[in-house]
């Protein structure tokens, strides 16, 4: 019987933690991650205020957009970079989400590479409010049929421990965000306050180029590489209910409400060619796309490795996008074609 | 489905309701936690359910045909049906694929140029577990040992059942199937608890830390390495395997007090062993008390003479080789395992008795802790050259640390000779320490522990697959 009763206070603990999270917002998520912590501290920590641009997206974007370059050359007040490590819709989505309830931005840049991972991002559940979870549990569940739970098919099987993670992430939530809080304080608060302050001087655009050594790999990989810049010509078979689309959605959704106008802007990997035209209509139907045009910006001292590209490039790429924001979204050659 | 994974977090507090809400009624009890195994194991592929369901249904007909048998030759054949059938599916699903390629190396270096397509089998997770005893509960019948188990039901569930199916202990059938008579429910306690918790640090905080830091690194690329972090490294395995596989096995006997099964222990400190017989007393327990029981003594044991007793050591070492995995490696492992009994057999110094813990004691675990390292690295290495190409790095690339961070590494080590050398000690009290606390403690506790863990994923340290499910 005792076993019982320790299981139902385990059970007991982890409903507080959820109840919490749903009273409070609990949302933070404290790491030795100093981007990531300044893009917290922009949205948390900053008293209202009316932001330009922000741009939105993965380390491409956190590489190749000089938020204090936009500043100066279309004269605006605000412009934040908040690129961080990895893709996936999920993040933006969250990062969205605080960010517009906390402070008025005009207009949102979302990355796109011209394909959408399925994937989610490994911070999302951590940081994803409850809400949120609910709203991604009924997606997952109206995407199985009679036939995934027949069969235990790998769709369910998928779905299911990402809903368990979702599940038990809640459960653990307050008590994981105060003690990582405390360890967060203790070991790391000194050296990502710096990083912090240093992130606020550029806006959120990466400056450390001296951390990132020529790949050799990519160099090899690369060096008789002809640069073409057709758009894909194979059609992407893509879910119409995929994931990245059911939060593309939420991120229109969210953006209307707040009265915010959401764009999507083009930050190509090195080498890779344009957004097949059937990706560039999906994008479309919720914002315009911008489209950088490839040429100027497939020169390989300007890139790092196949996805990030060095400051070098971001003066050229920032400059690119400061055109299309002033001529519009496909007025770049590589643009032209989609028109 | 892995016990650190998250979707066990919720089928374990399911399972347990169930358990709970059919604790009035036996019978339906078992045959729910029997579709619990079910479904743990059609987790990872539904389709070997037939396997499995095959292998027990094959058994529970044989142990009751032997019983029922009135000579010895119809016991004996009832016994070969049993046998051919469990052995013959572990030996088509585990080793048909590997003697097929060793045929085909042999021939072409006999000159050769056999032209058979690779034989593509998928191993089914536990079957080297649930075949084991599965077979043991026919052989005990044939031996006398115990009467053949009348409920279908108890049989498929002794078989199936989700604590320690997928990678042990191997549970004897006697010692399984008397407590599926008892009250289940009222023998469930706390105590299983604090053991599922201490198997998941173990494998979170020690074993996974271990293999993804020191490990996989060292042995992936041993020439960038110093003798210092190869010999490092050996150590660091020796620990990982012993956390990885000692944590599976807590998590099941916890899992397994937690329904109220007691299921035995599978390892007792076994890097303090002196010499090699007293290892295999502590180390993987059930595997080698099977061996010993079903092979070791039917082959006439240590009552013959001494050059048939020596052969009998490694025949039982070799086969205990080649149940870890259809490997060259792991006979090699296994026959330098039978080479230390004999030669420790012929010093005399590989004694039953249980010694004063003297200076030479400390010595001789020295020693013989060194010899199992040297065993790890053949049963590590992907191949004989891989494992000799290691040695001779460990040997030539003299130095200090290069690659590795030493804090990290050496305080992971320190941590694991600790929590062998000690923790491993003290559990039983702890665990009994544990169960007295009143029960709300109790549940912050594990509340709390739980809370520890998902810091350390949030850190992102990759998780690991249990190493013994390869086997």
């Amino acid at each position: 019987m005792k076993t019982l009763k320790v299981l139902w206070g385990v059970l007991g603990l982890g409903l507080i933690s959820t109840v919490c999270v749903y009273l409070f917002g609990l949302g933070r998520m404290d790491m030795n991650d100093a981007k990531w912590q300044w893009i917290q501290s922009k949205i948390y920590d900053e008293p209202r205020q009316t932001i330009d641009y922000v741009f939105v997206g993965s380390s491409r974007t956190w590489c190749a957009v000089r938020s204090r370059q936009l500043e100066e050359g279309l004269n605006l007040k605000r412009v934040w970079n908040f690129g961080r490590h990895w893709t996936g819709r999920d993040m933006d989505y969250v990062i969205i989400r605080a960010l517009l309830e906390r402070h008025d931005v005009r207009h949102l840049m979302i990355e796109t590479i011209g394909q959408e991972r399925f994937t989610p991002h490994m911070y999302a559940r951590y940081v994803m409010s409850a809400d949120d979870m609910w709203a991604e549990v009924w997606y997952h569940l109206n995407g199985l049929t009679w036939r995934d739970y027949l069969t235990y098919s790998d769709p369910l099987k998928q779905r299911l421990k990402h809903m368990a993670g979702y599940g038990t992430e809640l459960s653990v939530r307050a008590g994981r965000m105060w003690l990582s809080r405390v360890i967060y304080r203790l070991k790391y608060h000194r050296e990502v306050q710096a990083e912090i302050a240093a992130n606020d001087q550029t806006g959120g655009f990466y400056v450390n180029d001296a951390q990132l050594l020529p790949n050799p790999d990519f160099v090899e990989k690369f060096k008789n590489f002809k640069p073409i810049y057709p758009i894909w010509k194979s059609r992407v078979l893509l879910p119409p209910d995929s994931f990245a689309d059911f939060y593309l959605q939420r991120i229109a959704s969210v953006s209307d409400q707040h009265g915010t106008d959401v764009n999507f802007v083009f930050i190509s990997d090195y080498a890779s060619v344009l957004p097949s035209g059937q990706m560039f209509r999906r994008l479309r139907q919720w914002g315009p796309v911008y489209i950088p045009n490839l040429a100027d910006i497939y020169k390989m001292a300007y890139w790092r490795d196949q996805n990030h590209i060095y400051q070098q490039g971001a003066v050229v790429m920032t400059d690119l996008i400061q055109q299309l924001i002033k001529q519009g979204p496909l007025s770049s050659d590589s643009g032209k074609q989609y028109e | 489905m892995l016990f650190t994974e998250i979707i066990f977090a919720p089928f374990l507090c399911l399972t347990f309701l169930g358990f709970y809400l059919c604790r009035h009624y036996s019978r339906l009890q078992i045959l729910f936690l029997l579709t619990a195994s079910y479904v743990f194991y059609g987790w990872w592929d539904v389709r070997f359910l037939g396997l499995i369901v095959f292998s027990s249904g094959l058994d529970y007909w044989a142990g009751h045909r032997i019983a029922a048998a009135d000579t010895t030759a119809h016991r004996k054949f009832y016994l070969s049906l049993s046998l051919i059938g469990n052995l013959g599916l572990l030996g088509y699903f585990k080793y048909a694929g590997f003697f097929q390629q060793s045929l085909i190396d042999l021939l072409t270096a006999m000159g050769m140029q056999p032209e058979w397509a690779a034989l593509d089998i998928v191993l089914p997770v536990g079957i080297s577990f649930y075949t084991f005893q599965s077979l043991s509960y026919s052989l005990d019948i044939y031996s006398r040992r115990i009467e053949p188990e009348r409920s279908l039901i108890r049989f498929l569930f002794y078989v199936s059942a989700f604590p320690q199916l997928v990678a042990g202990p191997i549970v004897r059938a006697r010692e399984f199937l008397p407590q599926l008579r008892q009250d289940l429910f009222a023998n469930s306690s706390s105590r299983g608890i604090f053991f599922v918790m201490y198997g998941l640090a173990k494998k979170i905080w020690l074993a996974d830390p271990l293999g993804a830091r020191l490990v996989d690194p060292v042995f992936a690329q041993p020439a960038g390495y110093t003798s210092l972090e190869l010999l490092l490294a050996v150590y660091g395995y020796a620990f990982q395997i012993f956390f990885d596989f000692s944590a599976y096995s807590d998590i099941a006997i916890g899992l397994g007090l937690i329904f109220g099964l007691t299921i035995p222990v599978n390892f007792l400190r076994p890097y303090l062993s002196a010499s090699p017989s007293e290892f295999w007393r502590r180390w993987h327990i059930t595997l080698s008390s099977w061996l010993r029981d079903y092979l070791y003594i039917p082959l006439g044991g240590n009552r013959v003479a001494p050059l048939r007793h020596m052969a009998n050591l490694m025949i039982v070492m070799l086969l205990g080789g080649l149940w870890h995995g259809a490997n060259w490696m792991f006979i090699f492992w296994g026959g330098l395992h039978g080479l230390y009994l004999i030669l420790y057999r012929m010093a005399g110094v590989d004694s039953h008795q249980p010694r004063a813990r003297g200076f030479s004691t400390w010595i001789s675990i020295g020693i013989f802790f060194h010899l199992t390292c040297l065993a790890w690295i053949f049963f590590r290495s992907p191949d004989i050259r891989s494992a000799f190409m290691y040695l001779h790095h460990m040997f030539s690339s003299f130095g200090g640390f290069q690659g590795l961070d030493p804090l990290v590494i050496s305080g992971t080590l320190i941590a694991g000779v600790i929590v062998h050398g000690w923790c491993e000690k003290m559990i039983k009290d702890w665990s009994e320490a544990f169960t007295a606390w009143p029960w709300w403690i109790q549940s912050v506790l594990v509340y709390l522990t739980l809370v520890a863990f998902s810091i350390w994923f949030q850190s992102g340290v990759a998780r690991q697959a249990f190493i013994y499910f390869q086997f």
